[in-house]
This record gives structure tokens, sequence and C-alpha cells, in this order.
């Protein structure tokens, strides 16, 4: 619009959308915004106008907006806090792992590690979950609670070792090291508490429900259940993978017999329903080396008398050399103890005192045993009678006397000894 | 000049439109033939049914209305008038123009582009979705052209010039319509709410301090640039926000800020010479500044808005003040 605005005129709505869009010319700028300058209604319209263009433009805002930086990150959080817990569960699990692993490396390698007292060995401390305990409705010849680590132990129980007093009070057991095997077992097995003494006869009596000897012998046979339940499973599947181990005891023979599938299945059930402990576990171990050691001879049976008190000194027993102990056999009141240097050190009076044992060999002592002589013969019929089985016992456990000592060198040398002083190259 | 204004007893001047015949001579000297070829091909006038001869006489229109966009005191050559009219807003030209002439493809498109924007705008000025429609509705029939002037069917669509965007312009007239009947309906108030109010008393005389204020207030309003009494009347008067002064102004908001600092310590200032210059002395002009705005019987506003210079107004004489 050139000509300039009169009194009372009022740009027109052209007018006023261009100086609101700021496509005027100077002099019409000029000439809007003085008439604007006094005009109240133009102001209005132009007011509104700008405003109805605010809010096209809030709405234009707002169909645009822009998310919050964070609003991406919504399907992310759920997956991220879920890998967050995963690895938290698997350092977790790991790290219950190496402390397992820790202590039986511990176990192995610290002689001061002390066994659990018989005592809480008993049943109820561990006691598995209902579903898993033994059906009232079993078969008498069935153990009671305690079957799975009767027949993880095999012969190696309470009334055994009543029925087998006598001259055979004390049996060594063989150490198993490293070496031999992936699981770590202790090198001494512990003495095993008696019930009293039991003969032959007394073992059908721990199948009968309710009876004291069948508590007795569920409490200590229950006892490695809590603990190493998958070392007594081991054992268990060793026992029945090599039937003729059985031959050793006749009590195993008559229970497994009866006993195998339940117990399979009840070391199944165990051996995923129940967690290992660890402190637990060095009772197994010494439990399954009884049962293991079987297999070898009768060197494998480590009988103690009962009127022996089970001291820390005799389970785990502390060289002069004050080095954890490598591997340790004994024979009758004898003792051989090879400590991780290499030094091999012998007691007379089992393993009450030490003495160093000079080194009659080149290289570096690593392993000792038992081994039988060549006469022995040990019975393997498994169809045998129990008192037959007693009387193999016996005969087996008297001539383990007779085993000599046997020492592995590093270089592959085998020394063996019958006293345990004087060695010669085998 | 409201060409689109319907508010009656204001002086309103028509566009010639399309229909007024505009002699062809005159189109031919002020367009040529290829300017209004291409000028023709930009506005896509052929989507729109609209001629190259329709086209070239809405722009002729254009241009001489608004000479081109010079002063008009400045004869355009051929060159200013070709860039005037490819500066135009062509598509939005020709689409407004053949709805004017009431084209059926043109209507179809107009309303295709801006059915949903005009109700938008309508709604945002009355703040009501209910009056927005009525708004936006009456605005459709208007734009069609119901009413007609001397047998012919008007449209205010033939009024847009290209120069701004056809939205703009639609929103401005959206902002007129609501003004005006918002005008209309407030007088229509019931007479029991308006209570007859007490008559005033009769004003005394004012001391010659006041006096001497109130003229020196004018005069002072009456002597600012029309750029500072707008922002005065957006700020104080009209209670706009330093954003939409802003926006309006095309300057960010902490430049009216400044200029709104700036020009009240200026108009301070020429106050007090204005005072001084009365015959107050310059500690009795700040005194008289320093008096209660209450005892001042000044209407700003009234101030504001008739300090416009008149044409025929005797500049000489001081505006009288508007009294309560």
């Amino acid at each position: 619009m050139s000509t300039p605005l009169q009194p009372g005129q009022h740009p027109d709505a052209d007018q006023l959308n261009s100086f609101v869009e700021n496509a005027l010319p100077l002099h019409e700028h000029q000439q809007t915004l003085a008439h604007l300058a006094t005009c109240a209604k133009c102001r209005n319209i132009v007011y509104l106008s700008n405003l109805s263009d605010l809010g096209e433009f809030a709405a234009s805002q707002a169909s645009v907006k822009r998310k919050p930086w964070f609003s991406g990150w919504q399907l992310a959080w759920p997956v991220a806090a879920a890998l967050a817990c995963g690895v938290i569960f698997a350092v977790h699990l790991h790290n219950i792992r190496i402390s397992n692993d820790e202590t039986v490396i511990t176990a192995a390698a610290n002689p001061k590690t002390t066994l659990p007292s018989p005592t809480p060995l008993v049943f109820p401390h561990l006691s598995p979950p209902d579903k898993l305990k033994p059906a009232p409705a079993r078969t008498p010849n069935s153990h009671t609670a305690g079957t799975p680590s009767a027949a993880a132990f095999g012969a190696v129980t309470e009334a055994s070792t009543g029925s087998l007093n006598g001259p055979l009070q004390a049996q060594s057991a063989p150490v198993l090291s490293l070496q031999d095997h992936n699981t770590v077992f202790l090198p001494h097995t512990g003495p095993v508490p008696t019930t009293g003494s039991m003969h032959g006869s007394a073992f059908k009596s721990t199948d009968q429900p309710g009876s004291a000897e069948t508590k007795a012998t569920t409490g200590s046979l229950a006892s490695p259940i809590g603990g190493p339940i998958l070392r007594a499973d081991q054992v268990n599947a060793d026992a029945v993978n090599h039937p003729q181990q059985k031959t050793v005891s006749p009590v195993e023979l008559q229970n497994n017999q009866a006993d195998l599938p339940t117990q399979r299945a009840f070391s199944q059930q165990y051996r995923t329903a129940v967690p290992v402990p660890s402190a637990p576990l060095t009772t197994a171990i010494a439990g399954t080396s009884q049962t293991v050691n079987v297999n070898g001879a009768m060197t494998t049976i480590d009988v103690t008398p009962s009127d022996q008190p089970l001291t820390e000194n005799r389970l785990s027993p502390t060289l002069p050399s004050h080095l954890p102990v490598l591997s340790i056999v004994s024979k009758a009141q004898q003792m051989l103890a090879l400590d991780t240097s290499g030094t091999l050190f012998f007691s007379k009076d089992f393993g009450v005192s030490w003495q160093s044992v000079p080194a009659q060999w080149t290289g570096r002592a690593q392993k000792l045993r038992l081994t039988p002589p060549p006469s022995q013969a040990v019975a393997k019929d498994p169809n045998s009678s129990p008192a037959a089985h007693t009387g193999v016992i016996a005969g087996t456990i008297a001539q383990s006397q007779l085993s000599v000592f046997e020492l592995t060198i590093d270089t592959g040398a085998i020394w063996t000894s019958a006293d345990g002083r004087s060695w010669k190259q085998k | 000049m409201d060409t689109a204004s319907s508010q009656p007893g204001e002086l309103t001047i028509s566009l010639p439109s399309a229909r007024c015949p505009v002699p062809s001579e005159n189109i031919s000297s002020s367009l040529p033939v290829e300017l209004v070829q291409e000028l023709w091909l930009a506005a896509a006038a052929e989507s729109c049914d609209l001629t190259h001869t329709e086209l070239a006489a809405a722009l002729y229109t254009i241009g001489a209305k608004s000479n081109h966009g010079l002063p008009i005191e400045v004869r355009p050559n051929a060159a200013q008038k070709a860039t005037f009219f490819r500066a135009l807003r062509l598509p939005d030209l020709a689409l407004a123009q053949a709805c004017a002439l009431g084209r059926e493809a043109a209507w179809e498109r107009f309303l295709i582009l801006y059915r949903a924007p005009i109700t938008q705008a309508a709604i945002a000025i009355t703040g009501s979705p209910t009056l927005g429609h009525d708004l936006a509705d009456s605005l459709y029939s208007e734009l069609f052209g119901i009413t007609e002037h001397n047998g012919q069917r008007r449209s205010p669509l033939a009024s847009y010039s290209g120069r701004g965007s056809l939205l703009g312009w639609l929103r401005t007239i959206l902002a007129q319509r609501h003004i005006d009947h918002h005008r209309r309906t407030y007088r229509e108030t019931p007479l029991d709410i308006n209570d007859v109010p007490e008559p005033p008393p009769t004003p005394t005389p004012h001391p010659a301090e006041i006096n001497r204020l109130t003229q020196a207030i004018a005069h002072t309003l009456e002597t600012l640039p029309s750029e500072d009494r707008f922002l005065l009347a957006s700020y104080f008067l009209d209670e706009q926000t330093l954003f939409q002064i802003a926006r309006i102004l095309h300057v960010h908001e902490a430049t009216v800020s400044r200029k709104l600092k700036r020009l009240t310590a200026s108009l301070r200032k020429q106050l007090l010479r204005n005072l001084h210059s009365r015959g107050l002395s310059k500690r009795a002009a700040e005194e008289s500044l320093g008096a209660d705005p209450r005892d001042l019987e000044l209407n700003i506003r009234t101030l504001l808005q008739t300090s416009q210079p008149k044409p025929f107004s005797n500049k000489t004489s001081h505006a009288e003040p508007d009294q309560r």
C-alpha cells in the first residue's frame, strides 16, 4: 500500500499479514508500525494472528517434540538388568565353586584340617527333603534313611568294624593323591565310630527298622550324605562299576545287592537336591577313601579300634617338617608319611611320634602306597555268605600286615620297604 | 486499507478485482507476455483453472496498488516490476484469485490445503473449539463470496496480494472477524449486570503542577517514534510479553527488553526536560515526577492512541488531556 493511511483507515489483512511476516517494504513497514502504535484494534489483530501462528507452531512442536534421551532405553533397561543379574549369578556360582575347590585343596594340603566329629554326622543335621526320605513301605532288606551312604561306603560300616575286632584293629588306607583322582581325598581315613561289637548276625539286625543297631548304623552311614554327596555317588558308581570291590565286605554284599537301584536313585536325588557343604566334605572324603581303597586290597580297610579316641593328630598328623602331608600310609601301628617337600617320615606308634627316614633314593619321593604280598588272594565272590566273608576279611587283614611299603619317585622308580626304614629299589 | 473489513462506519476501499475491466494495453505495457508466461508457470495457475489473462490482470492490480513495492514518489521500471512480481507468492496468489473467481478445482485444492489450518487457527484465536469451528465456518461462507456488491459476488480472497503467505492472510482475516464479533457482542451485555455507575465527582480544579505534568507527558509521548510508541503500547497497555512483541517486530526478546529499558529512561529525561522548559526548576520537576500517579487524571492509553499526528490537526496546539 503506497498511499499513506488516513485517520480512521486501517491496514487491510493483507498488509497486516505482510507486516507480521516481515514482507513489507521499509516505508510500508514504518507506516504500518506507526498505525499499530496508535490502533489497539489492529494491534489485537496482529497479536491474534501471531497467537494462532504460535498455536500452530506449538502444535507442530508438540507433534515433533523431542523425546527424552533415555526414552529409547526403556527396552534396554530390563535387558541390562537381566544381564546384570546373570553376571552376578555367574560370579556367585564361580565364587562358590572356587571356595569349594579351595576348601578341598586346603583340606588336602593342610594336615591340621580336622574332621568333624562323629556327632554332627547324624542324619537329622543334614536331613534331606521329605520326598527324598525313604518311604516307610520299603522292603525289609533295604537300608533305612542312610542307605545311599551305606551303598557308597560299602563294606566300611561300624558293624563291620565291630565284627572285625581282634587283631584287625587298625587297617591303614592307602593314600589317594591328586595324581590319582580328580577328586581330592584326605590322606588319612579317620576311624569310624563303632557302635559296639557286632558280629555277622548283627548285620541282619540293621535291616530291622527301629532297632538300636539300625539307628547307629543309620547315623554313621548317613553321615556322608550331608557332606560329600557327590563323593559318595562317585564311590557308589565305583561300587556299581566294580562289583568285585564289594567282596571285601560281606555286609555290603548283603545289603547293597537289594538296594542298588534304590541307592542309585537316591544318590541321583541327592546329587540334584542337596547342596554340598564344604565342612562335611572331609568326612565324606574319609569315608570315600575307605570304600575306594577296598578295591586296592585289604590295605584299604582302615579300621580303628573303638577304644582309641579320635584325635586330630591321628587324623591329620603333624610331621616334624611342619609341611603338609602329601601321602600317608599305615600298616598296623606303623605309619609312613610323605610331606610336600618329599621327606619321608616314619611312625611306629600310629602317628604319635615321627622320625625322618633318610633318603636312600635319588629324586623326589612323590607317592606312598602299600602293596600286597604276591601270595595275597582276595575273595571276590559276591555271593559268599557273611560268615565266609568275615573269615576272608580277617585273613585279608592278617595278610595285610605282610604287605610292603612302596614309594614312587618322580623319576618313576619304585622303592619298596617292609619296615619303612630300609628301602630298596624294586 | 481494510477491504475485507465488515466493520460499519469504517472506510473501505475495494481493490480492483479480476472482474473489473482492466485495459489490456495497460496490462501488456506493465507485464510483458514472456513475464506473464513465466509467472503463470511459476504460479501453477493451470491447476487452478486460471488463465494467463486473469493472472496478468491480478498482477497488474497488485502492482499498481503497492507501486510495485516502492514508495509512491518513485516510478518503477520494468526490472523493478519484474522483481516485485517474482517475489510474490505466486502459487498462493493464483489459488486465491482462482477461488475468488469461483473455480471448482481451486476450491478443492484450497479446502485440501487450508481446511484444517483454518480450523486450528480459529480455535487458537477464540480459545474454544466451539467458537473456533463457528468462526471458521463463517469464514468459509464469506470466502466463498456469499455477499454481493453491486450485483457481483465478492470474495475477500481477491484482496490477497501474495506478499505474505495465504495461510497468514487467512489467520489475519480470522483475527479480524473475531475482533469484530467481539466488539459487536461486547455491547450486548445485559443491563442488570451493568449497574449504572456512580456519577463521577466533579473534577476539582487541577493544581498548576499537575496540569503542567499532564501536558508534558502528552507532549513527550507525541514526539516518540512510532516504534517506541508501539513498544510502550504493547508492553504497558496491551500487556504483551516480550516474546510476543519480539515475534511481531522480528527481533530478539532481549532486544525488546533493552529497548524498553532505554525507552523508559529516555522518557523520564524528556519529561524532566519538558517540565524544565515549562518553567519548573530541576528539583521541582523531579518532585513532580514523584507525584502519586493516582493524583494524575491522565489517560495514558488515550494519549498513546491519539498521539498519532493528524493530517489536518493543528500541530501547534497541544492535545487536551483526556479525563476519565
